[in-house]
């Protein structure tokens, strides 16, 4: 019961970078694009939250500077999509690949260390308590405590939801996403669309890392996202791209994430359960795909 | 789903212009990888020139440094070209990271618990079971792909990530090698053990493997029925099933053998270079191979050049890092930048004029 | 649905709403459009018919900016307009319902109606406003639509009056409709012409094209026929019928060959009694349950040529796929050389004896990425001399290659040349040579002279002749009739599925085909 309560109250603050992360990737998903480079937006993002935490002595600027950090690299990255007809997937893969490159050269080159970097007296995200729910015994710990970045990725669940299905310009990216010559038909920039919902999943994958460098562990390293941009492209699979399953899904994803550490020790292996989100999305992909294929009845013969 | 759409892109890169043109555009990547290289060393203040020289030169300068290249090219080399089977096929397989961890646990498997059986008895079977190992992790996609249409590309690269945490707790639990911390087995039998090429350099006789994975992936691709098979499904789909060619069974074969080879890979690594399987042992080659296919356009002779290059490039760089502060990381800058612009449709940076002529 | 409202009587033209001139447009060598007028008065329906490749569609593309003409002028309401995209036809009132909906799937029928023109408040979207929009839309087309469902959730007739809704969304005064009755049911395609009735009625122009003429005459008030890319002639739907203007869209009835002619070199024998293939009850569903092919009783007895008339669309590709084993008929039975094959592969059916000449050979018939040999040899690569133990042996792929290139006397600069290179002239022959030469029981022909220059077509005709001859059942689809009468021993014709009318050779009555194949007539009907 209380490696169970530790673990409740630990989850809250680790799904916070897989539920960015995993919102940035549903739209873009639903603007039409299968974005594999979250993983880099988010190294990004962890990066220029230390340095601008560190430089400014304030972590919500620092917050900022990691959106703002994902932005600049999923701009390009979409325009070589869209525009230049680069296959989304190697590319997403190459961009992980090339950012990680990136900062691990630069990294010691402009500050002199390697794969870690702690600047002294780093500010941190500060917690904060929710007001009569704190003091609820054992749910309390639970829900109240967080950092304001875990509350408003929390807040964005709704508010992307209405975005999408609520507003003119939610519309407009989910019709350039589901068909981008209709939706020109229609008069619609659907690539502009498309290139907007990039860039905000980079902007909502680099707080996500901002999250994870200066909300929870207080120092940037260069392993530190360690698969969580694949994860949340997991969530978002096993979600169907809708904003609550979405969120559900990354919110169980990142109760594995906070029972591993804890089961150290307790004869759960922890490999076991880190393997459980990718596991998930395959099964869920399989099921689904043998639903639709009985509905549809008559397989083609190949 | 919009993924599979620009699978087909992958199977066969755009065709443009003439044949010089065509071996130009076949550089871009490369060229486009030199560059981005460059500027990062410009912004950090090196002279690009002067330290791709001495890149070069840490890579090829002596037998040795030959030695450690192509130690770093073989790896590349084996999941490159199974990346490039499974992409003539048409097959979208980016999973060959996950073959690769499973092979290699297979062969590690073998070698350190058949200890004492005859030398060329164990090498066989541990190299049999990593084939078999690797093949069978990328059964499950393929089927999944021929028989219901599950996309491939996310179940591929997810079953990476299974397959990397799977190994780690069977290194980390059933598998420790007794009386040591770290997430390791047991070494494997001596006799197990690959000979070494060029001594004393890492080099081993697994790189003769490689060359010979090549030399028959080509043989596959130009001389074999079933080489006929896979490249006609991948180009023209509806003319290989209008000519009585299973789909189902190029693409199940396909990945069978892709897997296969990467399972391969993965027991060269164990018995050639590290003697026993060590948790999360992959900096990406897997992924590398996925570059290494796509600058090579999945042929032979190209998927060996690439190999090359990126063994050069990694090997070059780590020495360089023993005595400059020249970080290894310059390496994914370059293998990073080499797969975004070999997934570009080429015709679409093609001035306006030979567009319209072409 | 229950709208009476009879087609408005206008005795005086009115003004010229849409006004094409000299409209031509070329694809390559291919001619869509030559020179084409066409005069639509406003208010009025005004159709368009034509065989499949007759040129109706693109120049329906034109006018809606999907295409830009080589020459010629389009006019609207008396002003001349550049159609630059589809959205300057919008802006000039144009809509264009397209054969394949337009429609964006995940969106809901609301949204995809007012999609591009959101009625919205600060960016929200107002639903409630877009809702009685729609209704208000809905009630004058006298029709309920779940507007909240995802509009892959509708009916194809939902599907249909979802698009008209939105033209008129727009406020489209001029509404073309591609082939709209195609994919409806018979009570469907009655629901729509109360609607387009309806929509004249209000003042509204429509562009109706079709084939079939049966409604054309039923809907339009004037009828504009093309073939091969011109305007035949523009009649008015009163004081014309439906075997006129079949004879106009067909084309006069060829000569069919007698014991002279090019047939002449190679004796007509009777055919044989047994099957080369038979087909029993075959059926095949599409989506949604539409039967695309139903109850086809069909067989091809060996030394006989069966021509399988009918415009494209009508099931000729389900029954290619039925035949050749890319999908099975559920129900139904299919013998070759009075073998069941039914649950047979197509590898299976290929070594029985099946050849198959299809009417796309860049897709079907070649490999365009590889060489000549490619393409040459995906029969017979799997066996020797040309390969053994699964090695292909290059000497015998090239001389296998070449012995074909000479044979059929292909233009080419070896088997190793790219597939490429070859003229589509020359890449057509080495497809029939290929097929033909094995060994075939019962060939599949599916269009094999589509896009053939002259010497082509006598070519293959030759070859599928000669082919009968030697006691080869031969099913030949093709849209030409020339070509059908030239060939075939008996015709039957392929509407909707069925199979609704079987000509011998020598008792063949153009207008009675004609109307069968443009569903003037159905049925029953035999000679």
């Amino acid at each position: 019961m209380e490696v169970l309560h530790n673990t409740l109250v630990a989850t809250a603050l680790v799904s916070t970078p897989l539920l960015l992360a995993a919102m940035g990737g549903l739209i873009n998903r639903q603007g039409g694009i299968v974005n594999i480079g979250l993983e880099a937006n988010m190294l990004a993002g962890a990066l220029a939250a230390v340095l601008v935490t560190w430089q400014t002595g304030n972590p919500f600027l620092g917050v900022l500077a990691a959106a703002l950090a994902g932005t600049v690299i999923a701009l390009p990255f979409s325009l070589v999509i869209t525009r230049l007809g680069a296959n989304e997937i190697i590319a997403g893969l190459g961009l992980n690949v090339l950012v990680a490159g990136l900062i691990g050269y630069l990294l010691p080159v402009a500050l002199g260390v390697y794969g870690t970097f702690r600047p002294a007296g780093l500010q941190r995200l500060p917690r904060i308590d929710i007001p009569f729910v704190h003091d609820i015994p054992w749910i309390g710990p639970i829900l109240s405590g967080k950092d304001p970045v875990t509350y408003l990725a929390w807040l964005l669940v709704p508010l992307i939801a209405a975005f999408l299905y609520r507003t003119t310009p939610g519309l407009r990216l989910r019709a350039a996403g589901s068909d981008l010559e209709a939706a020109r038909a229609a008069g619609i920039s659907a690539h502009r669309w498309r290139d907007l919902s990039t860039v905000l999943a980079g902007a909502l994958a680099g707080i996500g890392g901002a999250q994870l460098s200066i909300g929870i562990v207080g120092l940037f390293g260069v392993g530190m996202i360690a698969g969580r941009g694949f994860i949340a492209l997991a969530a978002f699979y096993f979600g169907a791209a809708r904003p609550w399953p979405t969120a559900a899904a990354a919110l169980l994803f990142g109760f594995f994430d906070a029972a591993q550490v804890r089961l150290q020790g307790q004869g759960i292996p922890v490999q076991l359960v880190q393997l459980l989100p990718y596991l998930v999305v395959v099964v869920t992909l399989t099921v689904v795909a043998i639903t639709r294929a009985r509905r549809e009845g008559g397989v083609a013969v190949a | 789903m919009s993924v599979h759409a620009s699978a087909e892109r992958v199977a066969r890169p755009r065709v443009v212009g003439g044949h010089l043109e065509r071996t130009l555009w076949t550089l871009v990547p490369f060229g486009a990888a030199l560059l981005a290289g460059a500027l990062v060393l410009l912004l950090s203040g090196r002279d690009p020139l002067v330290t791709y020289a001495l890149l070069v030169e840490q890579a090829f300068g002596g037998h040795i440094a030959i030695g450690n290249t192509l130690a770093q090219t073989t790896p590349v080399l084996f999941t490159g070209l199974a990346t490039a089977l499974a992409f003539r096929a048409g097959v979208f397989n980016v999973g060959v990271e996950g073959s690769l961890y499973l092979g290699a646990f297979a062969a590690a498997w073998v070698g350190f618990t058949f200890v004492g059986a005859p030398g060329p008895l164990l090498l066989l079977g541990a190299f049999g079971t990593a084939g078999l190992a690797g093949a069978a992790w990328s059964f499950l996609p393929g089927l999944l792909r021929a028989r219901w249409r599950v996309d491939e590309v996310v179940t591929t690269l997810m079953l990476n990530f299974v397959a990397i945490n799977l190994t780690s707790y069977l290194v980390n639990g059933p598998f420790l090698a007794v009386g040591t911390a770290n997430s390791m087995s047991p070494l494997v039998d001596p006799a197990a053990r690959l000979g070494s090429l060029i001594p004393p350099s890492q080099v081993s006789i697994g790189f003769v493997l490689a060359l010979g994975m090549a030399l028959g992936f080509g043989v596959v691709f130009g001389f074999t029925a079933l080489g006929y098979e896979l490249r006609v499904s991948g180009t023209s789909p509806r003319f290989a099933a209008a000519s009585g060619i299973s789909i189902f069974r190029v693409i199940v074969v396909a990945m069978l053998i892709s897997g296969l080879i990467a399972g391969i890979a993965g027991a060269v690594q164990v018995l050639g270079v590290n003697g026993r399987f060590i948790d999360r042992f992959s900096p990406g080659y897997g992924f590398t191979g996925i570059a290494a296919a796509l600058l090579g356009r999945n042929t032979a002779l190209g998927c060996v050049l690439a190999a090359l290059f990126f063994g050069a490039l990694s090997n070059g760089s780590a020495m360089m890092q023993l005595f400059t502060d020249i970080p290894l990381d310059l390496v994914n800058v370059l293998s990073g930048t080499v797969m975004i612009f070999a997934v570009l449709d080429v015709a679409r940076l093609r001035p306006r004029r030979l567009r319209e002529a072409g | 649905m229950t709208a009476d409202i009879a087609i408005t009587s206008r005795s005086v033209p009115a003004a010229a709403h849409l006004r094409l001139e000299g409209i031509t447009k070329r694809f390559g060598s291919v001619v869509a459009n030559e020179g084409v007028d066409l005069k639509v008065a406003a208010g009025t329906i005004h159709a368009v018919v034509g065989e499949n490749g007759a040129g109706k569609t693109t120049l329906m593309r034109i006018v809606y900016g999907l295409e830009r003409p080589d020459a010629g002028s389009v006019e609207v309401n008396g002003a001349r307009v550049e159609m630059r995209s589809p959205q300057v036809a919008i802006a000039h009132g144009i809509g264009m319902v397209q054969q394949h909906v337009q429609l964006i799937s995940g969106l809901t029928a609301l949204e995809n109606l007012v999609l591009g023109r959101e009625p919205s408040r600060l960016g929200a979207f107002n639903a409630a406003a877009a809702r009685r929009q729609a209704g208000e839309l809905a009630d004058r087309l006298h029709t309920r639509i779940d507007w909240y469902a995802p509009v892959e959730r509708l009916s194809v007739g939902h599907r249909q009056r979802l698009e008209i809704m939105r033209l008129l969304y727009r406020d489209a005064g001029l509404l073309i409709f591609d082939e709209p009755t195609t994919v409806l049911t018979p009570g469907e395609v009655d629901d729509l012409f109360a609607v387009l009735r309806s929509l004249a009625a209000d003042g509204r122009t429509i562009l109706f094209i079709s084939h079939k003429l049966r409604e054309v005459l039923a809907i339009a008030e004037r009828v504009t026929v093309m073939r091969r890319g011109r305007v035949v002639a523009t009649v008015e739907s009163r004081g014309t019928d439906a075997g006129q203007l079949a004879r106009l869209m067909i084309g006069e009835a060829p000569e069919p060959v007698r014991a002279t002619g090019e047939g002449a070199t190679v004796a007509r024998r009777p055919p044989r009694d047994e099957a080369a293939l038979a087909l029993e009850g075959c059926a095949v569903d599409g989506p949604g349950g539409r039967r695309l092919l139903d109850g086809i009783d069909l067989a091809v007895r060996a030394g006989e040529i069966v021509g399988v008339a009918g415009i494209e669309g009508n099931g000729q590709r389900e029954l290619i796929d039925i035949v050749l084993g890319m999908r099975r008929p559920r129900p139904g039975r299919v013998t070759l050389g009075g073998r069941d094959v039914t649950h047979s592969g197509v590898r299976a059916r290929r070594r029985l004896g099946i050849s198959y000449i299809p009417e796309d050979r860049n897709v079907e018939g070649a490999d365009l990425a590889g060489s000549i040999s490619t393409t040459a040899i995906c029969l017979r690569y799997d066996r020797p001399p040309l390969s053994r133990a699964g090695i292909l042996s290059l000497g015998s792929v090239r001389a296998f290659t070449r012995g074909l290139i000479e044979r059929f006397g292909i233009v080419a600069a070896g088997p190793d040349a790219p597939m490429r290179s070859l003229s589509g002239g020359n890449a057509q022959r080495l497809v029939v040579g290929r097929e033909i030469d094995a060994s075939s029981r019962c060939v599949l022909a599916a269009h094999p002279t589509r896009g053939v220059d002259v010497k082509g077509i006598a070519f293959i005709h030759e070859q599928l002749l000669r082919l009968r001859g030697e006691g080869t059942g031969i099913l030949l689809i093709s849209e030409e009739l020339a070509e059908l009468f030239r060939l075939a021993d008996r015709i039957v014709v392929l509407y909707e599925g069925q199979i609704v009318g079987e000509f011998a050779r020598d008792a063949v009555d153009i207008d009675h085909l004609s109307r069968l194949m443009t569903g003037v007539e159905t049925g029953g009907a035999a000679a």
